[in-house]
């Protein structure tokens, strides 16, 4: 039997999706010693392999069929743009894509007048501004800590994920627009889906089970 | 001055045994085609930007090499074979209403983003049937990809063949605006399930066209349980055309012994309005990426002014290859040979012996050992593909021979 890989995005999403993982019978034990140093885990009775890798590489790695599964949210997804079936939508992590600023930056969003846009989503940026407002905007990429633009003067508003909206309300800022709703999602790789059908089709209907009883 | 020696992002050089493998795969895919009675057609690497844009090729403008002639004449380097093809088929063979069978080798020039370890010039090779537009001719083509895939040795890989004019038919059914379906393509395309039932809930689709559209991009697998339930689904006579005729594809193709690759998935569309009828794509391990792809287009040779419905693929040689190699499917490279080393005084002999091997097609190294360490050597005869060796050295009148003469395999 071949290994079927399974990429995921370091963090808390990581240990959900083990659970969910764990309630349909797959499970690594070499992933669950919290002092482990290894790379990549493996679970030979079931023929999966896992890896741990940053949220924005997941989707990378699923593109190329160096995973063949892959689970990550769907801001990700969105913003690297990659050739991957979205299969199955984990309803956990859920947040959405806003434009943030100052309450007096909402104006600024009316008139398709020229703002500077700081965000770690360029990619969504420019979409959102570009095809759906149809503003033109001077994109800056950040890497984080990324409402510190608008406090600081370095950009009108910023495109960010909003979870609580705690961060924001504490410095000042506002949700001025919502971009999408995101949540964390299962991806596969178009090749791996054909080649292994069964064994993926079985691991996504077995989990979709798993979502609807954790939803209700 | 810092030399420069390296190539552009995008662009390799291909040389030694792995080059000549690929030259190797590239005979043996030619070698099929002309098994099948198509006939070897060369385009320029440049042609106008018209001949590829928009509605006439599968590769953005803005992916495209663009420059200009003296007369400000918008040319690209070709992105993609099939549109020059069409153009050649309207241009030269007008005045045919019988078959014509094309193929056609080549590079093409993507202008991918960076540091996605994709190359910009991939070797493409592919077949167009211009002028045929039965489900035989269909059958031809999806044979004749298989064929070519046993012929350079590989055993595991699937064609997964789908018709967009089951979707096709639904939608025009349901009258159904260009903007939503452009959406429930994208969606069932990636087999978006979530997504495609936002979509349909926002755009107050029910009843039995929702649930067809619901299982579309589940509708893949084994030809018998996707025709059957494919059938259940639906009344819509367009969509049902196209199932029978996926029918009579697939009873087709078991006359040519090649059914056990083949799987259907109706939930394939492609992602432009390019295919008017069945579609394929075929993948195998080894590579993310699919390894061939085509289809059905009977409206792109009008453009040219021709009314030809066609069919035709292009595989990407470099990720075949690539797939080769990691299955570890041996690829016969570059002939054995025999290396003569000789000293100059013994060169008559050496050259008599040479020509009498060159003239049995066994490939011969001359290598004038004045000079010569041992390791050098050796690791001549290893970079050479170099079976035996035999010495003429000075002062001797024997010939050390190394190695049996290689037998000529061709």
């Amino acid at each position: 039997m071949r290994y079927l890989t399974i990429a995921l995005a370091k963090g808390r999403l990581a240990k959900t999706t083990m659970k969910y993982l764990k309630e349909i019978g797959i499970s690594c034990p070499e992933m669950e010693d919290p002092d482990t140093r290894k790379l990549v885990f493996v679970n030979d009775e079931l023929g999966l392999k896992f890896f741990l890798s940053k949220p924005s590489d997941v989707p990378t790695f699923v593109e190329y069929g160096a995973a063949d599964l892959g689970v990550v949210g769907r801001d990700t997804i969105l913003e690297e743009n990659r050739k991957l079936y979205e299969v199955l939508d984990l309803g956990v992590g859920k947040c959405r894509m806003c434009v943030c600023g100052p309450a007096e930056a909402a104006e600024r969003l009316k008139h398709h007048e020229l703002i500077r846009v700081a965000t770690k989503y360029p990619a969504i940026a420019r979409d959102y501004f570009y095809n759906r407002k149809h503003q033109t905007v001077e994109i800056i990429k950040l890497n984080g800590s990324v409402e510190l633009a608008p406090i600081v003067g370095l950009a009108d508003v910023i495109v960010d994920i909003v979870e609580t909206g705690g961060t924001l309300r504490e410095n000042g800022l506002d949700v001025l627009e919502v971009i999408t709703e995101l949540s964390a999602k299962v991806v596969v790789n178009q090749v791996s889906m054909k080649m292994e059908q069964d064994r993926i089709s079985d691991i996504i209907t077995r989990l979709r089970e798993v979502v609807r009883a954790h939803s209700k | 001055m810092q030399q420069l020696l390296h190539t552009p992002d995008g662009v390799r050089d291909y040389y030694g045994e792995e080059y000549a493998r690929k030259l190797m795969l590239c005979d043996k895919i030619r070698e099929t085609f002309r098994l099948y009675g198509y006939q070897d057609i060369m385009t320029p690497v440049f042609e106008y930007f018209d001949i590829f844009n928009a509605e006439r090729g599968t590769i953005p403008s803005r992916h495209m090499y663009k420059l200009f002639d003296r007369d400000g004449e918008t040319l690209v380097l070709r992105p993609d074979f099939t549109p020059a093809i069409a153009r050649c088929a309207s241009k030269y063979f007008a005045d045919t209403a019988l078959p014509i069978r094309l193929s056609y080798l080549g590079n093409t020039y993507v202008n991918t983003l960076g540091y996605r370890g994709q190359l910009k010039e991939t070797t493409q090779a592919g077949a167009e049937l211009v002028g045929e537009a039965s489900v035989e001719g269909n059958a031809e083509v999806l044979a004749m990809i298989i064929d070519l895939f046993r012929a350079v040795g590989l055993t595991e890989f699937q064609i997964e063949v789908g018709d967009v004019r089951y979707f096709k038919g639904l939608l025009k059914e349901a009258g159904i605006s260009d903007d939503v379906r452009a959406q429930l393509r994208t969606c069932i395309e990636n087999k978006n399930h979530f997504g495609l039932e936002e979509i349909l809930e926002e755009n107050h689709i029910e009843g039995q066209l929702a649930r067809v559209l619901t299982r579309l991009p589940h509708l893949f697998g084994s030809p018998e349980e996707i025709l059957e339930e494919a059938e259940k689904l639906t009344s819509n006579t367009v969509a049902l055309r196209a199932t029978q005729r996926l029918k009579r594809l697939c009873a087709c193709l078991k006359e040519y012994g090649v059914s056990k690759y083949i799987t259907l998935d109706l939930g394939m569309l492609g992602l432009h309005e390019y295919y008017t009828g069945i579609i394929f794509k075929g993948y195998t391990y080894g590579t993310g990426d699919h390894i061939v792809t085509g289809g059905r287009y009977d409206h792109l040779l009008e453009q040219f002014g021709r009314e030809a419905p066609s069919i035709g693929f292009g595989i990407n040689v470099d990720i075949l290859q690539q797939a080769l190699t990691s299955q570890h499917i041996p690829m016969q490279g570059r002939r054995p040979a025999v290396l003569i080393m000789f000293d100059s005084s013994r060169f008559a002999e050496a050259a008599v012996k040479a020509r009498e091997l060159r003239s049995q097609k066994i490939p011969v190294h001359m290598l004038r050992m004045k000079g010569m360490d041992a390791a050098g050597i050796q690791n001549y005869i290893h970079e050479n593909h170099v079976v035996c060796t035999l010495e003429y050295a000075g002062g001797r009148t024997d010939i050390v021979q190394k190695g049996e003469v290689p037998v000529c395999d061709i």
